[in-house]
């Protein structure tokens, strides 16, 4: 029995001590304002809080403001772990009737015996505001905490450097997004544009204007301006389905939420397109914006003819590769070469359009030969570089050996052509024999030397008139060489005729022909022109007498006579002493 | 006595000249046979190196415009290669080496052939008139100027009528010889000065007007043929075989009658 009551009391005094600590807890009685600062047609609600029960609870007066509710009472009192806590309010709603500054005054209550006061709070009323706040509607929650904004990754590109638009929505506190669309999606003119998928939306805390949000993308786009100058774009417009939390809460003390709808827009967006720089732009510029790599590669260099090679031109790297050109391969004309296949493996990221694109050529040599396809050069404007780049390749050397079908695939078209198969012609070898000479020199029309050569036998000839002249004037001029050689051929034949005395035949002859050669000299004439009467009248011109020359054709026709009929030798010296006479009479009349 | 020491002045420069021939053919012997040596062996650039030699030195034939070019062939220089075969046809227009190697040559240029105008009466004419070998009709023109003073010295102191008449009929028939070559080779010089063929070299522009400002008709790739019609300030008025037309800068080509510098 002892031992119960023991036990009893034991349990008495913990119950005692633990209302003991309980009552040992500081009593609190304060009053919490829901603002400072009110416009007038807003209202007030005052909570006068205590954590012990009380008695005769004394309101302030509430001057300025009239009451509109109140006092309710509220208490809450809970065992928890064995602490007991406990709250009792007391809850005025009040409507300001003056602008000014207020102050709710002390409130009054007596806990065991003891009466406790809360402090007293300045209130101020100002001007009635546009929307009393404490009459927000879900909508007007909504539009506070939901935005969108758009974020550009650079606002003064160059021209075709890709940039980077994100359009993010921005929650505030409390807020839900429950579903969004776009209702007008902006346009991006003068904008080569892609959009970049978003895959998850995960939210991220941020701060914007100061404010603490929960982000989240809902949209990228890379752009690739393809104008210079100032460009808008215009702001995107989201139709947001939002649940905004209201005051009130359901069983289980959760906040209910009110559903809502709101559009927003992203403000517009100015971006300044630079255009290139003009100085020292390669002339294989195409446009090409980024940072490239440059390849040609033939997938052979030797072949046969009629069979195909593929040359591939291919670009890689970063940049605006769906926006430029590649170079065009350039073949030797005898090369078949077969338009290109384009090939693009291009992946857009948030960093821009990143990947190769190629054109592949299949070529076909027809003939047999060595065909060099040239380098090519590809250039590209570097834009953190802010230079030009100029990538260029090697010549590619194609052999096309077997010159079998050289000849014949060109002219496959033709129908069986009845000539014979064209042999394909070799290349020649080297020539193994020369005959060097020096080139030509251009024309000797204005060379001197020429002319000298030319024209010389032409002063020559001058020259050789003068000298005739010059001969004629000192009476040793050609007739009188002739004469010259004629007298003498006349003396000659006188010495013969005078030697020939005994035989008729031949002295006459001589006799004859001395005479002859004698009027040759003298006369100028030829044998053949020489009758008598010419003779006569060319002496009698030269003023030889009558009588003279009458000896003198006597003297011929004696000679003539005498080959004919022979005569005695008297005869002949009588002869010879005759023409001595007559031809030295004709010597001295000619003379004088 | 005067003529006399002319002539002996003459032939004596002549032997001169011909000493310093020989000596430079002798040298020009020991590069051939180098290059074609160089050749042989497929050291192209060698044989070019030999090659260039002799023709810098100012002796050349079709021979070694021919070999140059081929060496010029095997080392892919489509420009150089089809230059120096055309330079050999323009001293033979019927060596078919030539032709067949410049048809190898022609198919590594980039252009396409293009289909050559035929050729009028007048452009025929004119071809042939630019064939002639300046050297004879300089030796024509000489030998009839002399023949005809010969013979008319004949017809001059002719002693026998037959003399006479034969010296008046040959000295007349030489000075027609004479002055026949010598205006041919007027006519020669004068096409020939006309005849302005050359040959592309690198990649260049022709364009409306000799300016860079204006507007480009086609390009040119190396090795195309052209015929230089006008000449103004750097600039050549061009004609294709085909007769189009246009205007390029001059440093973009080399003329074929161009000597070596």
């Amino acid at each position: 029995m002892q031992q119960i009551r023991g036990v009893l009391l034991g349990m008495l005094a913990m119950v005692w001590a633990t209302g003991m600590w309980a009552q040992d807890k500081e009593i609190l009685f304060e009053v919490s304002l829901s603002k400072e600062k009110l416009g007038l047609n807003e209202r007030l609600r005052v909570d006068f809080t205590m954590n012990r029960d009380g008695d005769h609870f004394e309101a302030p007066t509430f001057k300025g403001f009239k009451v509109l509710m109140g006092p309710s009472q509220s208490t809450s009192s809970s065992w928890i772990n064995g602490v007991r806590s406990f709250s009792r309010t007391f809850s005025f709603i009040l409507q300001p009737t003056a602008k000014g500054s207020w102050t709710i005054g002390q409130a009054e209550i007596t806990i065991d015996g003891t009466v406790y006061k809360t402090a007293a709070k300045k209130v101020e009323v100002t001007e009635a505001v546009a929307k009393p706040s404490d009459e927000q509607t879900a909508q007007d929650v909504a539009d506070q905490n939901v935005r969108v904004i758009s974020e550009v990754s650079k606002t003064n590109p160059y021209l075709n450097e890709g940039i980077l638009i994100t359009y993010k929505l921005l929650v505030g506190n409390g807020v839900n997004v429950t579903n969004f669309n776009s209702v007008d999606a902006a346009e991006y003119t003068h904008f080569w544009n892609q959009d970049l998928p978003i895959n998850a939306y995960n939210f991220e805390p941020t701060t914007y204007e100061g404010k603490s949000y929960q982000s989240v993308v809902l949209k990228r786009v890379l752009l690739y301006p393809q104008k210079t100058g100032k460009l808008s774009l215009k702001p995107y417009t989201f139709e947001l389905s939002v649940d905004v939390p209201t005051n009130r809460r359901d069983f289980f003390g959760r906040p209910l939420y009110a559903p809502a709808t709101r559009v927003a827009s992203t403000a517009e967006i100015t971006i300044d397109v630079k255009e290139l720089p003009q100085e020292n732009r390669p002339a294989s510029f195409t446009g090409a914006v980024g940072s490239f790599d440059f390849f040609v590669t033939p997938n052979k260099t030797a072949l046969d003819t009629g069979t195909a090679l593929e040359v591939e031109v291919r670009v890689t790297g970063k940049g605006n590769l769906k926006l430029f050109s590649l170079p065009e391969l350039k073949v030797p004309a005898a090369l078949e070469r077969y338009a290109p296949e384009n090939k693009q493996n291009i992946n857009n990221s948030r960093s821009g359009m990143e990947g190769t694109i190629s054109d592949t050529y299949t070529i076909i040599p027809n003939f047999q030969g060595s065909y060099p396809i040239p380098g090519l050069a590809f250039s590209y404007f570097d834009p953190k570089a802010k230079k030009y780049v100029t990538r260029t390749t090697e010549e590619i050397n194609i052999q096309a050996l077997g010159g079998a079908l050289s000849g014949e695939s060109a002219n496959t078209n033709n129908t069986q052509s009845s000539s014979p198969t064209m042999r394909s012609e070799g290349f020649r070898f080297i020539k193994l024999t020369h005959q060097l000479a020096p080139i030509a020199t251009a024309t000797f029309i204005e060379d001197l030397d020429f002319y000298l050569i030319w024209l010389m036998p032409l002063l020559l000839l001058p020259i050789l008139g003068w000298w005739i002249r010059y001969n004629e004037a000192r009476g040793n001029d050609l007739g009188a060489l002739k004469r010259k050689a004629s007298s003498r051929m006349a003396k000659k034949y006188l010495g013969q005729a005078q030697k020939a005395l005994k035989t008729p035949d031949s002295f006459y002859l001589a006799l004859e022909k001395s005479m002859q050669h004698f009027l040759k000299a003298r006369l100028s004439i030829e044998t053949a022109d020489m009758t008598h009467d010419t003779i006569e009248e060319l002496l009698m011109a030269q003023g030889v007498s009558k009588e003279v020359s009458g000896r003198l054709i006597e003297l011929l026709n004696r000679c003539a006579m005498a080959r004919y009929s022979p005569k005695k030798i008297s005869d002949m010296h009588e002869d010879y002493t005759a023409a001595l006479a007559v031809l030295t009479d004709l010597d001295k009349q000619h003379q004088s | 006595m005067k003529t006399r020491l002319l002539i002996l002045g003459l032939l004596l420069g002549n032997y001169c000249l011909s000493w310093g021939q020989t000596n430079m053919q002798d040298q020009a012997d020991a590069w051939w046979a180098e290059a074609q040596k160089a050749y042989q062996e497929e050291r192209y650039a060698d044989a070019i190196e030999q090659y260039e030699k002799i023709n810098q030195s100012g002796l050349a034939d079709e021979a070694l415009y021919f070999n140059l070019a081929n060496a010029y062939y095997k080392s892919n220089q489509v420009g150089n290669s089809i230059y120096y075969y055309e330079k050999a046809l323009l001293i033979n227009p019927k060596d078919e080496d030539v032709a067949a190697n410049l048809a190898y040559a022609q198919k590594m240029t980039l252009d396409q052939a293009v289909t050559p105008l035929a050729p009028t009466l007048g452009t025929a004419m004119v071809r042939s008139i630019v064939q002639w070998n300046p050297a004879y009709l300089k030796y024509g023109a000489w030998l009839g100027m002399w023949l005809f003073v010969t013979f008319a010295a004949i017809y001059r102191l002719g002693g026998t009528a037959r003399l006479k008449k034969w010296g008046f009929a040959l000295a007349t028939l030489s000075a027609i010889t004479g002055f026949l070559s010598f205006s041919a080779e007027y006519l020669r010089d004068h096409w020939t000065s006309k005849d302005q063929p050359a040959i592309v070299f690198g990649v260049v522009s022709v364009r409306e007007a000799p300016a860079v400002s204006a507007p480009e008709l086609f390009p040119l790739n190396e090795g195309t043929k052209v015929q230089v019609l006008e000449e103004l300030d750097g600039w050549g008025h061009i004609a294709l075989a085909d007769g189009t037309q246009g205007w390029m800068e001059l440093s973009g080509l080399k003329k074929l009658r161009e000597l070596p510098e």
